[in-house]
Formats: structure tokens, sequence, C-alpha cells
């Protein structure tokens, strides 16, 4: 898998913060392939974490595709997890929030 | 380029046009299912399923072809998936559920024709549907007006099959169905080059029998008059995802499911606040990604606890006889039970009437909305006189008329938030 260095993925999530005062920030772990995803999602999961499987924000790649939804308090649990278990990973991504039940925006 | 966008491309497909609505999709998908509380952890199945909508499956499907398997593309639930599975074929829903579909629709047909029409003809012409590149057939029924003539143009870019479905229900209709699912046999046995014995037939029909046991399974748990174990959101992915997967696969994963909302029901444990408004919604299907009326009446304090449409129990309620052993008579069997589908294609369709009565009574709802797809003439012709019927039962009833545009979201939320004030 390729690892992600602790530091690096810390300070993406802390200037993620800063970028987007008031709002929430999470992280969202990206996959080559949806068995991965749901392989650390059980995982994940089982270690007693939240999780939620989810499309992969436009804003994180550009391709359809899985991702695991996580909060970014628990990133650098849920990146040890993934390396302990050999669960392949195309890195974690921080953003602001992208879920807005009110926006009624459909497709 | 990655794996997905080779497939792609490898279809024929119009990457750029499809690139846009996989730039909305992950928005839409999060604002409608992530949003939401305390859902089934098997839910994660189907999150996982429409995260990569067009990627997972297509590609399942790709594979079965190269080794020779031929996959049917269909639009409805009269289509008998048992013939196809017999045949050693694969069934496949469509791509219809979108706006995003819909202008490529209206260059070949009217305005004022129905969303699903046109967003199936557009997704099929336009090039941004895998489900449409990779059937090898495609195969319509004779439901409705609109659909019949959509065919006529669909033809001239794909090969299709068009089985005749009677409009009326005697026995003399039924036994015509019989014999056309004999000829759908025939024609699955041509594309596929593969014979469909009685057993062959007989086990096939376990086998979408079995898919229906375990979907009326989740549905029996959101009967409960207290807890309500799973949104009808949810509820509703699980059946739109239904046309499109294994049937072996969703059957497990269906039942892996009613596991879980079972013992939420024995726990106590629900998705809605105590005292949550129960509605029933009966009328047009709401085809993948379809969403809108479900999000907006979930978030406006309701929620939804039964769907009574063709992606919700027409799809799985009654049972084929599995006890009929020639070819002869499980075509009976298949007609007898397709044809206890009640349709606003029918006439008359006064069992619908009957059925949604029922339903809303087993379900314990507090109301019904009964909602039409713009431009639907059957359905929209057939609504005052179940919405009577509903009232003459005194089972409020709200009409709602709609498309696959947001334009109208707002005016809708504002009509079922008054609609569930007045339940009470």
């Amino acid at each position: 898998m390729e690892l992600i260095d602790r530091m690096e993925l810390n300070d993406l999530i802390e200037q993620a913060r800063q970028d987007n005062p008031g709002k929430r920030v999470d992280c969202y772990v990206l996959f080559a392939s949806h068995t991965d995803a749901m392989e650390l999602f059980g995982l994940v999961r089982e270690a007693g974490l939240g999780a939620r499987i989810s499309t992969t924000p436009r804003q994180a790649r550009s391709c359809c595709g899985v991702s695991l939804l996580i909060g970014c308090d628990d990133a650098a649990r849920v990146e040890l997890i993934a390396r302990e278990n050999g669960v392949p990973t195309e890195g974690i991504v921080p953003l602001p929030n992208q879920i807005d039940p009110n926006r009624d925006v459909y497709c | 380029m990655d794996k997905n966008h080779q497939m792609w491309a490898d279809l024929g497909m119009d990457l750029d046009t499809h690139d846009q609505l996989c730039a909305v999709l992950p928005q839409a998908f999060g604002d409608v299912f992530l949003s939401q509380e305390n859902r089934p952890e098997g839910m994660a199945f189907w999150d996982m399923v429409v995260a990569d909508v067009h990627g997972i499956r297509p590609s399942e499907l790709v594979e079965a072809q190269k080794e020779g398997k031929k996959v049917f593309g269909t639009f409805c639930t009269y289509v008998p998936d048992e013939v196809v599975i017999a045949g050693d074929g694969i069934v496949t829903g469509l791509c219809g559920g979108s706006q995003f579909w819909v202008p490529e629709g209206e260059k070949y047909l009217p305005a004022d024709m129905c969303p699903l029409i046109k967003a199936s003809l557009g997704a099929r012409l336009g090039r941004t549907c895998p489900f449409f590149r990779i059937a090898d057939q495609i195969v319509g029924e004779t439901t409705c007006d609109g659909k019949k003539k959509m065919y006529e143009i669909m033809a001239t870019d794909v090969d299709m099959y068009i089985m005749n479905l009677p409009n009326m229900k005697r026995s003399q209709d039924v036994k015509a169905f019989a014999d056309e699912i004999a000829l759908f046999k025939a024609n699955v046995e041509k594309v596929t080059g593969n014979e469909i014995t009685a057993e062959k037939l007989a086990s096939a029909i376990k086998v979408i029998n079995g898919r229906r046991r375990a979907l009326a399974r989740v549905y029996e748990t959101r009967k409960n008059a207290g807890a309500i174990p799973i949104s009808g959101t949810d509820a509703l992915l699980m059946m739109q995802i239904a046309f499109f997967d294994d049937p072996v696969r969703c059957a497990e994963m269906a039942n892996k499911l009613a596991d879980e909302l079972e013992k939420r029901v024995a726990d106590g444990v629900s998705v809605f606040p105590a005292g949550t408004k129960r509605i029933l919604l009966t009328g047009t299907p709401l085809a993948i990604p379809n969403w809108k009326l479900h999000h907006i009446i979930e978030t406006s304090g309701a929620a939804i606890v039964c769907e009574e449409n063709c992606t919700g129990t027409k799809f799985f309620t009654n049972l084929v006889d599995e006890s009929q052993t020639t070819l002869e008579g499980m075509y009976q069997a298949l007609a007898e039970r397709y044809m206890k589908i009640n349709c606003a294609c029918f006439t008359p369709n006064a069992a619908r009437i009957d059925g949604v009565l029922a339903l809303a009574k087993e379900y314990n709802v507090d109301g019904v909305i009964n909602t039409n797809l713009k431009f639907c003439t059957t359905f929209k012709t057939e609504a005052p006189a179940l919405e009577k019927a509903l009232e003459e039962a005194g089972i409020p009833v709200l009409d709602i008329e709609t498309d696959y545009t947001d334009n109208d979201a707002g005016q809708l939320r504002t009509r079922v938030e008054a609609f569930v004030e007045m339940l009470g």
C-alpha cells in the first residue's frame, strides 16, 4: 500500500480546518477498488470507529468511485488499521462538510 | 485512464457528457443518504453499489459477456426474469431516473411525455449509460403508449424485443400472456444459444421467488407500528438496485438486511423519532437515481413505510407457483403471477385501489401520497378514483405530480409539510 505520511496527513487536516472556519471537516479514504473499501469499512467498524461508505466527492477525485467517509480525528487510526491489515488505499483527503440535506439539488 | 473510464470508452460511451453525471452524483448521494442518522449497517452494501453504480455492476456484466453470457436490458416489472435466467442469460435494469438524460430524449420525443421515457431514450441514444451499451438485447413490453412509441425509435439503434402485454386481465388475457412468455422463451434461446428446459425454468422460478421472499422480508419489518427500522429512502435504494443486481446476491444481501431490521424491531430501534407520521407512497415508478420525493417527504417530518409501485411492492408481491413440471404449466404460472401486478395501463384497474387500501392498513399508515410522473396519463387518470376510495376509508391523501427537475422542490416541501401537519 502507499504509505501516508502521518505528519503530512495531520497538516492537510489542519490546513482544511483553517481554510474552512466554522465548518466541520470530514476525511475521505480513497481506494483503487470497491472491495478494498468494503474490507476497510468492516475493519474500522469492528474497531468501534464511525465510518460510512460514500461516493467519492468530486473535490477529492475526478471520477466516480467508492470511498470511506470518516471523522478526521480518526484518520490516523484508520490509516494504521489499513496498514496493519494490508488494505491498499490511495490517500486520505480532508474536505469541508459536503453534506447538506436541505440543498434540494438532485441528479 | 482509470479502469472505469477505459471500460466506458470501450463501450463507446460519450465520456465527456457522462462525466457531468459523475460530477453531480456524489453530492446528491451525500445529501440524501449520508445525512441520515442511525442507518442500518447493512446499507453499506447498497451504498457501495450506488457509489460506483456505473462501474461495479457494469464491469461484472462485461466480464460475463467475455465468458459468452448474454445480457438482457429491461424497463419493467412485467418482463419475466425467470425466462432469461433459465437461458443462462443475465437481466439488468436500464437508466431512466435522472433529469440528466431527459434533454437528449427530448431531441426525439415530444416534451409532453413522461420523464422516465424521455430519460430512457436519452440515455441510450446519448451513449451515457453503460447498461444500455452493454445489453445484447433490450426487452420492452406494451405497457403504456409512450413507451411503445419510444421503442420504435430506440429500435433504430439497438436490437429490441417487445413483449405484448395484454391490457385487460380476463382469463383469455392471462392465457395470451402465457403464450407471449413462450415466444419470449424462444427469443431468449435464440439470443443465448441455450436451450431452456423445464428443469432450468423451474430452477429459475425458485431463484426469482427467493429474491421476492427476501425483499418482502425487508418490507415486512416496515409494517411494525412502533419503531421504523429503516428509512423509506434506504428501502427505495435497495429496491432500485434489485433491478440491476444478480438475483441470488440480491436475495442474500436483502436477507442479511432483514435479519438486522428484525433485530432492530425487537429492540425498538427506529430511524425516526417516536410519533413520526407514517406514509404510504403509491403511483409511478422511481427509477434510480430518482430520490427527490422520498428525501423531501422524509425531511419534512414524515416516514415512508411502504412504496406501492414498480420499485416497491409490485416487484416482489405474489410468488410464481413452483409446483408446475412442464414448460406450458410454468408459462401459465408465470403469466398468472405477472398479470397480478396492478399497473395503470390495465383497464379496469380496480384491484390497485383494493391493494392500496389493504397496504395502508397492513403498514399502519397515517396518510397516503399518490404521485405520478408528469405526463403519465394512465396513472393521472385513475388518481381521482383512488383518492376518492382512500378518503371514503378515512385515509388522508395528497396528490403530487412531479418530474425529475429540482424546480418544484421548494413547492413540494411546502405541500408535504402542510400535509404532515394536517395528519396531527
